[in-house]
């Protein structure tokens, strides 16, 4: 009876080793170890042998028995293994092909210069103010130290609008709309949309955008003035920047600046971008005239103060290097989505 | 204003490099917008002697010229009918560049080689009319050297764009001067002989002022026996060089003072002027005048002119008159000198959009002082030039004296403004180098007493002069700093965040933000019910001739602009201001328009455009905390059937829809367009930011779909209202997930199938209790709606 156990186990470990697939695994185990299996068989056969016999045959029945149930198990788990890896090797992709595309809408790049800007100046502590676009004569001009028949009106040319109003030509009325609205210190900026007499073309529009600010206190100067507008440029174009201040003229501000950046496209070397100069006019500042101090209400010789402004437009365009002005008015898709 | 190089030297000499000038000037504040460099543009043009003329074997009019230039000699091909034997003629090698631009080369002609060009005036560019023959040099030239320093044409011109305030620099000395105060360097002024001021001019004219606000000063003076010509290349160079045309010897000189002085002068033919007497006065009105444009001019009181006994010679300051022009009859001048009114130079030239290089001059406040000198200046040129004899004397009408500006200046102040440490003996220095003569103030220590030149009309207070300071000293030596200022915390106003916050919304859901231009034709718009739109008085075309009234029209032509450029599907917004017609107030409004989305899996299928943008603005309202509902509309823009008003939280906002199939056609527009425009306030008025945190359930939920079948114009929200309403407090949401006709529906039917979950915040929820609550609901739907459940 042990020699037929042996043979059996022998019988069922080639089997086992020669199996390929679970289903035949299956089939094996009821083959030998089933209720009508050959172990089983033989195992139920033992009420035939003398009694003294039985413990050490049934002992080694079961250990057969073991030995041919832990074989199954070890190659039933190989054949999982290898069939995973099958499927894995299967399912194998071509992970060079294109991802799954997110839908997601873009900001027009005029808004982008705003909120890097709007978020500069908030961290420093600035208030945004805004004002409208239809204005009057006094907070356009008058209050702003440009009388009637001033030539300095020629420097902006104005759309009239029925019935004694005009379209502001740049944010400064914000300045004074504040002056006259909130006592020092101030320190505000604004943005909004300027109109000026010029026909759409690659370089002109009669709409563009402004961003404007004003700082009144004890003690501002013009050395505060550069320290903020240096910042400001760096932040928006690099650190490596240069950043120059020359005179110029404003009849709100005295004195008053122009504030060149060096060019981006040549760093300074000269190229057709800054007209071979090096520099690209990006704002004009100064130190807020004291008649215009004055006119709202505010004693200059206790306060002094600092304002500036900024063409968002041209900005844009010097930052993403766009070519042509009509860009930011089409709202191109093929403009719009590169941003 | 134009500066010639070589010019400038002639009053100070810097040995610097076009370009450190340029530099310097533009640190000055004279900004300097570009050079012109004419050495390049002549730099290849050689003087030549004309040694040989051959006739050309095979045409008539053409000859050969031998050209010596120098060493070398060149074979040329001529056909000016004044060229001669001998002659010193300009130039141009084969090889080489002509000052326009164009490439000469070896060429044939009629089978005869020619090595370069004979040149002419206008191939010079020293005039604009095309000139018969060759150009013809003095005897003085000599071959094989370079044209142009012989023609003083080795310059380089800065083109100047000054600001307003830059008046005393409209001219060389003033320049000059500029640069002098920089470098600290002499000016050397041109020569002006002294002459008695007095003698036969005041037998020979006299003058009457009327008004002398208008003009504080006037001068006349006299010239006689010129003879009217030409000027000569060097005046005439200049004047190019400054960019006026050159006239005749006696309006050159004039222009040629004023570019030099900065004092507009005018001569007119003196035996033109009826009864020898000068009116400055305001125009009778309906008076006319034909200036020198020959233009006739009707005048009003608020011009001033200049006339005779009888009549107006010319506007004053303006432009002269075209009667008493100088014309190559002319033999005795009186030449013009004064000053008038910056504010009522501006009106007329405006008015009469006659901007000339002499209005241009008086707007921005000449130097009274000066008058004399300059007037002197002028007649003496015209006398050396024009043969001319100056009449000695004078006639000078100033009544008024003008008082120089004397300011006080506080050193101290100087720095706080500046935020510098400039010593008090360096201000003085620097506002002297300027001309301004610096004294102790008496009434206060420390402080100095300013007296302003005369030249600087832009110097007011004190405040220009720490302007002064500030450019000499140089704006690049001044510091950086960042102001101390109490702590402050900027924030954006609740409006901006709403803004940002839609900004964010919308470009999740895939929408493009876009700007238009809020100038609009008159006509644009599709329910604007305000009025007429606020109208530009001097609009730059029909198309932008108002301020808009509505956002969608803009929107709808940058979707038509894609759809041209072969887009298919697009999702625009804009975020922009309107402008009433009827009253004061700009306001806010948000409109999308949508196109081609893309066809969803669900019941929205049947009208994808219109349920995407419902989808959006859903979202927005979920975002803002804000309900949205929609009421059927009836807007004549929009589809009939597919179209309604925006309530938020209840109050009345804007509309959506689909746009109405005739205006898709109109735009061709590819497919359907869902559009909505809303006002901002209701929105700004409503919307929470800060989430509603309600805590995490602790026992779990149930759901139970239910389909029913109804008639189909029972709207969907009242069923949904009615599972709400029925639903009992566990009800926790309600969502619809499917629309079906067809099959086993009866015509006129549709199915709708909700989904309902129910969660109690205490317990589990037995399926008992949750089957008899929707039992209710569905008792309720058979009573109200007559509606079948669907198995």
């Amino acid at each position: 009876m042990e020699k037929k156990l042996e043979e059996l186990q022998q019988e069922a470990l080639e089997k086992i080793g020669n199996t390929n697939e679970v289903d035949e695994l299956e089939k094996l185990q009821v083959e030998f170890l089933g209720k009508n299996g050959k172990v089983t068989g033989v195992l139920r056969s033992m009420g035939n042998l003398p009694p003294e016999k039985r413990p050490v045959i049934g002992k080694f029945a079961n250990k057969v028995k073991n030995k041919i149930e832990k074989e199954l198990q070890t190659r039933l788990q190989e054949l999982k293994v290898q069939q995973e890896k099958a499927r894995l090797a299967q399912e194998a992709i071509d992970i060079t092909l294109p991802g799954k595309k997110i839908s997601r809408g873009r900001l027009h790049p005029m808004q982008l210069i705003i909120n890097q800007l709007e978020d500069l100046f908030l961290r420093m502590g600035f208030a945004i103010e805004t004002g409208p676009d239809v204005e009057t004569d006094y907070y356009n001009f008058e209050a702003l130290n440009i009388p009637q028949n001033h030539p300095a009106r020629d420097m902006q040319d104005t759309f009239y609008v029925e019935g004694d109003l005009l379209l502001r030509t740049h944010t400064s009325p914000v300045q004074i709309r504040t002056m006259e609205k909130q006592a020092p210190p101030i320190r505000i900026i604004t943005v909004g949309k300027c109109y000026r007499v010029d026909e759409l073309d690659a370089t002109h529009s009669p709409v563009f955008h402004q961003l404007e600010g004003l700082v009144i206190d004890h003690g501002i100067s013009f050395s505060h003035l550069k320290g903020v507008l240096i910042a400001v440029t760096r932040e928006i174009f690099g650190e490596e920047r240069d950043v120059r201040f020359r005179p110029s003229y404003f009849p709100f501000t005295e004195p008053s600046a122009e504030v060149d950046v060096s060019c981006f496209k040549c760093q300074g070397e000269g190229c057709s971008l800054c007209s071979r100069t090096g520099w690209l006019e990006i704002l004009g500042a100064g130190m807020v005239n004291p008649r215009v101090l004055e006119m709202s209400g505010i004693d200059a010789e206790k306060y002094t103060g600092f304002a500036f402004g900024m063409g968002l437009d041209r900005m844009a365009m010097y930052k993403y290097q766009i070519e042509d002005i009509r860009h930011l008015w089409d709202n191109d898709l093929r403009f719009l989505k590169q941003f | 204003m134009r500066v010639s190089y070589n010019w400038l030297k002639e009053y100070i000499n810097l040995d610097l490099s076009p370009e450190e000038i340029a530099e310097k000037l533009t640190l000055l504040g004279l900004e300097v917008d570009y050079i012109e460099d004419w050495s390049y543009l002549y730099k290849d043009l050689l003087i030549g002697k004309v040694k040989k003329i051959k006739p050309h074997p095979r045409a008539d009019k053409l000859t050969l010229v031998d050209v010596e230039a120098g060493e070398k000699s060149f074979r040329v091909v001529c056909g000016a009918p004044n060229v001669k034997k001998g002659q010193k003629v300009v130039l141009a090698p084969a090889g080489t560049t002509l000052p326009d631009g164009m490439e000469l080369k070896n060429t044939k002609i009629r089978g005869e080689i020619s090595e370069g060009m004979i040149c002419s005036a206008d191939e010079l560019k020293l005039q604009e009319e095309r000139s018969e023959g060759i150009f013809v040099l003095d005897e003085d030239a000599v071959p094989g050297e370079k044209f142009a320093p012989y023609f003083n044409l080795d310059d380089h011109i800065f083109v100047l764009d000054l600001t307003p305030n830059y008046g005393y620099a409209l001219n060389m000395l003033g320049v000059a001067r500029e640069l002098s105060a920089a470098f600290d360097r002499e000016i050397n002024y041109p020569h002006i002989k002294e002459e008695k001021e007095s003698g036969r001019a005041e037998d020979l004219i006299s003058v009457e002022v009327t008004d002398s606000k208008l003009c504080p000063r006037y001068t006349a003076r006299i010239v006689e026996g010129v003879n009217v010509d030409e000027s000569p290349w060097w005046i005439k160079i200049r004047l190019m060089a400054a960019g006026i045309r050159p006239v005749n010897n006696i309006a050159d000189i004039t222009n040629y003072v004023m570019l030099e002085m900065g004092q507009p002068l005018h001569a007119f033919d003196y035996d033109k002027i009826q009864d020898k007497i000068i009116k400055v006065r305001p125009a009778k009105r309906g008076e006319k005048l034909v200036t020198l444009d020959d233009r006739e001019r009707e005048l009003s009181d608020q011009d001033l002119v200049i006339a005779d006994a009888k009549k107006p010679l010319g506007l004053a300051g303006v432009m002269g008159g075209l009667e008493s022009e100088i014309s190559s009859k002319t033999n005795n001048i009186l030449l013009e000198a004064a000053c008038f009114n910056p504010y009522n130079i501006r009106r007329t030239a405006k008015k009469f959009i006659l901007h000339s290089p002499s209005s241009h001059r008086f707007e921005r406040g000449i130097d009274i002082e000066n008058i004399t000198r300059a007037s002197r200046r002028a007649a003496q040129l015209m006398a050396e030039i024009a043969g001319g004899e100056v009449i000695g004397g004078i006639v000078d009408i100033y009544p008024k004296l003008k008082e120089p500006v004397r300011l006080r200046v506080r050193p101290q102040r100087v720095n706080e403004v500046l935020g510098t440490d400039i010593s008090r003996m360096e201000m003085k220095s620097i506002l002297e180098k300027l001309h301004f003569k610096v004294q102790d103030s008496k009434r206060m220590e420390g402080a100095f007493r300013v007296q302003v030149p005369s030249f600087r009309n832009d110097i007011k207070i004190e405040a220009d002069l720490i302007e002064e300071v500030a450019r000499i000293y140089g704006y690049g030596e001044i510091r950086g700093s960042l102001p101390r200022m109490d702590m402050e915390i900027g924030r954006r106003k609740p409006t901006q965040k709403i803004e940002e916050k839609i900004r964010e919304i919308f470009q999740r859901a895939g929408l493009h933000q876009t700007i238009n231009l809020p100038l609009v034709r008159k006509d644009e718009g599709f329910y604007n019910t305000e009025g007429l739109p606020l109208t530009l008085t001097n609009p730059i075309s029909v198309d932008n001739s108002c301020l808009r009234q509505e956002i969608l029209p803009g929107l709808l032509r940058s979707l038509e602009f894609n759809t041209k450029r072969q887009e298919k599907s697009a999702g625009l917004y804009e975020l922009g201001d309107v402008f009433p017609g009827n009253g004061p107030g700009q306001r806010s409004r948000l409109a999308v328009v949508l196109m081609g989305a893309t066809e969803g899996e669900s019941w929205q299928a049947d009208a994808p455009d219109f349920f995407a943008l419902k989808g959006i603005l859903e979202t927005l309202g979920f975002e803002m905390g804000v309900g949205i509902s929609l009421e059927r509309s009836e807007l004549e823009f929009l589809h009939p059937g597919r179209q309604g008003e925006i309530f938020l939280n209840g109050k009345k906002a804007g509309f959506i829809g689909e746009l109405h199939s005739g205006l898709q056609e109109d735009y061709r527009f590819p497919s359907r367009v869902a559009v909505m425009e809303m006002e901002m306030e209701p929105l700004v008025e409503e919307a929470t930011l800060e989430p509603d945190y309600r805590g995490v359930p602790r026992y779990p939920a149930t759901s139970r779909d239910l389909a029913l079948t109804i008639k189909e114009e029972i709207p969907s929200v009242q069923i949904e209202s009615l599972i709400k309403k029925e639903g009992g407090p566990f009800l926790e949401t309600v969502t619809l997930f499917d629309l079906y006709r067809g099959a086993q529906i009866p015509d006129n039917c549709k199915s709708l199938a909700y989904r309902m979950v129910f969660r109690s915040k205490e317990r589990t929820l037995t399926d008992e209790e949750i089957d008899r609550t929707v039992e209710g609901i569905i008792k309720k739907a058979q009573k109200e709606f007559n509606a079948d459940v669907r198995k």
